[in-house]
């Protein structure tokens, strides 16, 4: 809420800023996870894309604000749950790449992943809402 | 590289089995071996459910649940109830 206090611009310039660390979840879940696939650990992908999810999740906090976040917990665990959720969600969609998968593996990681991630990501969200007004 | 343990869905019916090795020939992973003239699962998780043992061999005696492995495809097939196995 803070940057709403400064205007319009400001709002958009910080919005924009606490974009970025989005956008490169997004390149880390499309292309550093496949690049890492034999180097990362555990055998489901969706957990391969957990371990960078937060690796990248801890750097985002770290350097919080360059990236105009508030320094405020809640915002940190929800920026967390969403960069996580998303990386992990974009490595589990390269299980139909591989040359190892099976239906059955596959099947089985989706059934226990996709809620968990769905749930997170809501969590962040919710997370995110209250997080703004404190 | 090998995927999730204890999920592959293969089975090989040893009494049918004649020993032929064209599943042994065909297997991409090197899942299937063979001891005294009958094939068995040497390396069940390495199993990615291709089929190509299943369609081969000659006396029908593996079946395999084949289908493409992919996550967005199994994702789609909960909202759309059609069994769907390709994105």
């Amino acid at each position: 809420m803070q940057s709403f206090q400064n205007g319009f611009p400001q709002a958009l310039k910080n919005g924009l800023l606490n974009t970025i660390p989005y956008a490169i979840a997004i390149i880390i879940g499309t292309i550093l996870v496949p690049m890492l696939l034999p180097i990362l650990p555990f055998r489901a992908f969706s957990m391969k894309g957990l371990v960078l999810g937060v690796i990248w999740s801890v750097v985002v906090i770290k350097y919080s604000n360059v990236f105009y976040y508030d320094n405020n917990i809640v915002l940190n665990i929800s920026n967390s749950l969403l960069l996580t959720s998303i990386i992990s969600f974009l490595a589990l969609n390269f299980t139909g790449s591989t040359t190892f998968t099976s239906l059955s593996g596959v099947k089985k990681e989706t059934l226990i992943a996709v809620p968990v991630i769905a749930t997170s990501a809501l969590v962040g969200v919710v997370l995110m809402i209250i997080g703004n007004f404190l | 590289m090998e995927y999730i343990r204890n999920v592959a869905k293969i089975e090989i019916n040893s009494d049918k089995c004649t020993g032929c090795g064209l599943c042994i020939n065909v297997c991409p992973h090197g899942v299937i071996s063979m001891d005294d003239k009958v094939a068995f699962l040497a390396n069940k998780d390495r199993c990615i459910e291709c089929g190509a043992c299943d369609n081969n061999c000659p006396v029908d005696a593996i079946e395999v649940e084949t289908g493409v492995g992919c996550a967005y495809a199994i994702i789609k097939s909960w909202f759309n109830s059609s069994k769907t196995n390709c994105c």
